[in-house]
Parts: structure tokens; C-alpha cells; sequence
């Protein structure tokens, strides 16, 4: 009778430990959410679910993938890579809240790097702007100051340029970005190429 | 991938990412190892797959990853054209103020005595209760001093303080100082607390109105003249018979 009733309990508490891992375990295929995949370089987005950024103008541009920056950027910091983006037009986005400037690519970004801004007396202004001209050695009749890359954004001398991008310092309204990532900006960019600056 | 202050290790880690397929395809889930992900789009990922859909919906969000990757927004105060020792200015509140002993050497009634010490045996009994009640002006740097000559309350009634100096420029130059070395010859503050303008007489210009009148009054007068020069020549037509 006992040898029954162990036998009778062994396999009771074997059903159960079968029954219980086969609800606990989980399911051998489960589709992943829809989401963007990052291959350490880039976050690219699904083609069929692609983000898009809101310009000032009301105008939305579409993202197919971002720079993956693991660390947050300090003065003088950029990124560039545009392995494997295809040619196409070109747009850059600057937000002076994040003190960030951005470009794209065919909708992939390309290149991201620390700004220098207007301070408050002389503010960098918001909106859409297009690039007016293109000047690789350019001399501030303003400020007697060299601008080497220019791209001039505004008629009353508002411009992207290189500048010595350090803790401290700020610009009488244009966008000073680093001199390697400026050389390489400008070779990327042409006129009438649109410059989003996003207000602080 | 050209990367300019970046060590090329934060930037390059290949993270066993999960792979998404075309559509229709099966889908691998990769778990992603917490020492590689690291911050991705500023969220922490502590273990695997868990956390691993609030990664995704935060690298979802592109402004997620812009902001993320940004240094912040720019403190204020944080513009200087000198090197910056600190991370933020900081401002130090002077603690000790230094007080000036009251001048010895004042003309008797002006000014007042140092606390404490004996008033001038000169004076003697001239010396109001006004004056002796004067509070002891806080000096320190810019306080030395009333400018020019002005009337300064006080709490027995008003001493008149002409700058003995001279010079109507406030620390300028001469007698009046610089605020380091007050002269001996200056003459006390009484109460600094309101500050004394000079006045300066201003040239009294008239109103266009106070012109016209006068204009008027000047053609009636020149009127009333010539009315009466004529009255008096009838007067004289008249024949000498009929006057009186």
C-alpha cells in the first residue's frame, strides 16, 4: 500500500512539474514590436514605419535613420558618417535648446556636432532659412573675423561657420560648429539647401 | 566613420542587435547585452529582453535620440571671455565692511564724532543735540562722500556739508579721491543713505504762449500809441478860439 501511495505521489508531483514548465515557459517564436534596429552605428528605422521632424515652417522631414552617439557630446565633439547613405537632397537642422547641429542626408543622418549660438543680446534667429551662398574663406565685414565655411543663412549676416567651439563662448548670432566638421558640412550642402534652426 | 574628441570604442561597439527582417520573415530577438547597449537614447538597459521594448520605444522617438546625445541647453551665466576655473560662477557677498572712523578734523557743527570717543573740546556748548545724535555712516568703497553741495537729512534737521574738496565729480580725482585714501580735509558723510545731486540753475526759456501775449501786448501798446498821437493832432486842429 505505501509503495503504491509513493508511486501514486511521485507521479502526481511529475505531472505537475511537467504541467507546470510547459505554462511557464515561453513561446519558441514571438514577433518583436515593430521598432527601429541599431547596428552599433546608425538606429534605422522600419521603412514602413519611418519618424519624421517637424520643422518651424510646418514642414515635416522624414527620418530613415540616426546617428548612434552613445554618450552625450561636449564642446568641440562631432560625428560623421555617411558610409552607405545614398547621394540626395540635403536639409540640417540646428537646435539651439540641445545646442546641436544635424545633417541629412536622403533622410539619414550624416553628421552631428556641438554648435556655438547667438548670445542674448545678439540672438540666432528661428525659422527655415536657405543656404544664400557658399563662401570656403570668408572675412566678417562686421566683425573683422575670419568665417572660413560659410553658409550664409540670413541677409543681415546671420551663417554657418567654423568656429573654436568651447565651453564659454557664443556667437553675435551665427552657428559656430567645429573647423574639421565645417570643411566636411560644406562640401555636403549647396545653395538653397533648407537650414531648420529650432528656438532655445 | 569620422569621429572628432569621441574615444572610437563608444561609438563603434557592435551590439548584438536584433535583426528585423523583410516582412513575412521570421524575427530573431536578440536579447541585447546590458554592458554593450549602454545608453542607448538615454535609457539604461539593466538586463536583457525585459527592458529591451522601452529601449525600443525611446529609440522610436527621434528627438529622444537627438536629445540624448546633447550636452544640454546653455546655462545662463555661463558666457565668459576668460577662462572659466569653475563650472559656475560663483558670487561672494563681502562680509566685513569696513568702517571709517569719523573725521577729527571737521569744522565744528558738521559732521559728527567717532563712537565713542569725546566731541572736539573746541566746540564745547555749541554742539547741538543735532549733531551729536548723527548715526554713524556705514562707509566702504564709494561711500566716502556727498557730491557737491546739498541739503542731507538728518534726524535733528538738516546740515548743510559743502564738499570741502572742491571737486563736484564723485571719486574722481583730486581731493575727492578714489575711494582708497579719503583726505583729511573732506568733510563727513552724515548720511550717505540718500545720495545728493547738485543743482543746476536751468535758463528760463518763456512758452510760445507767454511770447504770443507779449507780442500782443507790445502791438497794443504800439496801437494805443498811435491812436492817441492821432487824437491829439485833431485836438490841435481845433481853432485856438474855442479852447480854453
Amino acid at each position: 500500500m505505501r509503495g503504491v501511495a509513493i508511486a501514486a505521489l511521485l507521479t502526481v508531483c511529475g505531472l505537475a512539474l511537467v504541467l507546470g514548465l510547459r505554462w511557464s515557459e515561453a513561446p519558441v517564436v514571438r514577433a518583436p514590436p515593430p521598432a527601429p534596429h541599431h547596428d552599433g552605428k546608425r538606429i534605422v528605422y522600419p521603412a514602413d514605419r519611418l519618424p519624421a521632424l517637424a520643422l518651424p515652417d510646418g514642414r515635416r522631414q522624414v527620418v530613415r535613420s540616426l546617428l548612434n552617439v552613445t554618450r552625450p557630446m561636449r564642446y568641440g565633439d562631432y560625428v560623421w558618417d555617411e558610409d552607405g547613405v545614398p547621394a540626395g537632397p540635403a536639409w540640417i537642422r540646428v537646435d539651439l535648446a540641445r545646442q546641436t547641429l544635424s545633417l541629412f542626408r536622403s533622410g539619414h543622418e550624416i553628421g552631428t556636432a556641438v554648435i556655438l549660438y547667438g548670445t542674448d543680446g545678439k540672438p540666432t534667429p528661428t525659422g527655415v532659412f536657405p543656404i544664400l551662398e557658399r563662401a570656403r574663406a570668408h572675412r566678417s565685414t562686421l566683425y573683422d573675423a575670419d568665417m572660413p565655411y560659410m553658409l550664409r543663412l540670413t541677409g543681415d549676416g546671420v551663417a554657418i561657420h567654423a568656429s573654436n567651439v568651447r565651453l564659454g563662448r557664443a556667437t553675435h548670432g551665427c552657428i559656430g560648429v567645429p573647423p574639421a566638421f565645417a570643411r566636411l558640412l560644406f562640401d555636403q550642402v549647396k545653395r538653397r539647401d533648407p537650414v531648420a534652426i529650432i528656438a532655445a | 566613420m569620422t569621429m572628432g574628441n569621441i574615444e572610437q570604442s563608444a561609438l563603434t561597439k557592435t551590439t548584438p542587435g536584433w535583426v528585423a527582417g523583410a516582412m513575412g520573415q521570421a524575427l530573431r530577438w536578440v536579447v541585447l547585452p546590458a554592458a554593450a547597449v549602454g545608453t542607448i537614447a538615454g535609457v539604461g538597459v539593466a538586463t536583457g529582453g525585459v527592458s529591451g521594448s522601452a529601449v525600443m520605444a525611446a529609440l522610436a522617438n527621434p528627438l529622444s535620440v537627438l536629445a540624448a546625445r546633447s550636452p544640454g541647453a546653455r546655462a545662463t551665466g555661463a558666457l565668459t571671455q576668460t577662462k572659466l576655473r569653475k563650472a559656475t560662477p560663483a558670487e561672494g557677498v563681502l562680509s566685513n565692511a569696513l568702517t571709517r572712523p569719523l573725521d577729527r578734523f571737521a569744522a565744528p557743527g558738521l559732521g559728527g564724532t567717532a563712537p565713542g570717543a569725546a566731541p572736539a573740546d573746541t566746540v564745547g556748548d555749541t554742539v547741538t543735540d543735532a549733531v551729536a545724535d548723527l548715526p554713524v555712516p556705514p562707509t566702504g568703497p564709494g561711500s566716502f562722500g556727498p557730491i557737491g553741495i546739498g541739503f542731507i537729512p538728518t534726524p535733528g534737521g538738516f546740515v548743510v556739508t559743502p564738499n570741502v574738496g572742491g571737486t563736484t565729480g564723485g571719486g574722481g580725482g583730486g581731493t575727492g579721491g578714489g575711494g582708497s585714501t579719503p583726505p583729511d580735509t573732506s568733510v563727513t558723510p552724515v548720511s550717505p543713505a540718500v545720495p545728493v545731486t547738485p543743482v543746476t540753475p536751468v535758463a528760463a526759456v518763456p512758452e510760445p504762449a507767454t511770447w504770443l501775449t507779449l507780442l500782443l501786448g507790445f502791438g497794443a501798446i504800439g496801437g494805443a500809441l498811435r491812436s492817441r498821437r492821432r487824437v491829439t493832432t485833431r485836438a490841435e486842429d481845433v481853432s485856438p478860439a474855442l479852447q480854453g
